[in-house]
């Protein structure tokens, strides 16, 4: 059986579509909160095909595990191609501890959006042990030093007064 | 009271302070042991037919303690020493006197200046509560002490 060989015209169409994107990243320090401290993240927007310099909505709110709201933020920001920065969000301080999510989304004036999230966790203030130990021993080498200097001052004393007991003492054996 | 400061011989010594013992009768005295053991002076003493049993002894010989009546007091320590010749003072009622037997032997164990201040508060003590001093010193040692002592006595011999 022979095959035919037919020729096949590929045409490509190519539409202009421009692509909206947006990438946030928690850096590993602020992976892990405590309520009241400051979660920072970078934003990357990237805005390609867009016609030049043009505002959009950024909105970011903040969930927690199960999916409740716990914060909310709206602003505009101008992006050509691609724009970074950096936002930074303060936990209040009546934050649940547990899994949270930072989600954000912008909005082109034509309607195009995209979304991006990332994770963090808010845990309990792990107080910071001070180290004291070179104040108890300063404190200690202080005491020592006092002492020493006390003891020389009062041993002398201490002597005199027990001289004076023990002559009191002969006396009144021999009176 | 007088303050008296007794220069005398070695070979001598012994017997002028058995005779200014005897002289205070039967009054309490302090002796201040410098040269020899408590021991050995009381020994010495009733062998010369003194009276001990009102004597209140500071031995400055020896730290061995053989009585509970007598007091130990190393020679180094002055300000010590000083302290239990005043509260003896103190607590002796009536009349008394204080013999120191050996002045110069504590330049051993002190440098003159202390000995000299020693002297000095001993023999103001003294002559705050009328209590009379004998003290005696070999006239081969300390010259330069007996020097610097012989203002605070009243008469030295």
């Amino acid at each position: 059986m022979k095959y035919l060989a037919m020729p096949f015209i590929v045409l490509l169409i190519v539409v202009p579509v421009a692509l909206a994107d947006i990438m946030v990243d928690i850096p590993q320090q602020y992976k892990t909160v405590a309520p009241g401290a400051e979660v920072i993240a970078n934003i990357k927007l990237v805005n390609l095909g867009g016609s030049g310099r043009e505002d959009v909505f950024l909105d970011f709110w903040m969930t927690d595990s199960k999916g409740s709201i716990v914060l909310t933020k709206r602003e505009t920001v101008a992006v050509e191609t691609q724009a970074n920065f950096v936002r930074t969000f303060v936990m209040p301080q009546d934050t649940k501890t547990g899994s949270y999510t930072l989600h954000a989304e912008i909005t082109y004036s034509d309607g195009r959006d995209a979304t991006a999230a990332n994770d963090f966790q808010v845990e309990p203030r792990k107080d910071v042990p001070t180290d004291y130990r070179p104040i108890y021993v300063g404190a200690a080498v202080a005491l020592l030093v006092i002492f020493f200097f006390a003891g020389r001052l009062l041993m002398p004393v201490w002597k005199r007064f027990q001289i004076r007991f023990k002559v009191k003492s002969i006396v009144s054996k021999r009176h | 009271m007088a303050s008296t400061l007794i220069v005398t011989s070695v070979e001598s010594l012994q017997d002028r302070i058995d005779g200014s013992v005897k002289s205070f009768g039967g009054i309490p005295g302090i002796y201040v042991s410098l040269n020899k053991t408590q021991k050995s002076t009381e020994s010495m003493l009733k062998t010369a037919g003194v009276k001990t049993d009102k004597l209140f002894f500071i031995d400055c010989v020896t730290a061995e303690k053989t009585r509970d009546d007598v007091l130990h007091i190393a020679p180094d320590q002055l300000d010590l020493l000083s302290a239990a010749v005043r509260a003896f003072i103190n607590d002796i009622k009536g009349k008394k006197f204080l013999v120191i037997d050996a002045l110069a032997t504590l330049l051993i164990y002190n440098h003159e200046n202390e000995v000299a201040r020693f002297v000095k508060d001993v023999t103001n003590a003294a002559s705050d509560n009328d209590v009379e001093v004998v003290a005696f010193s070999p006239t081969t040692k300390g010259e330069q002490l007996l020097k610097k002592i012989y203002n605070f006595f009243d008469k030295v011999k």
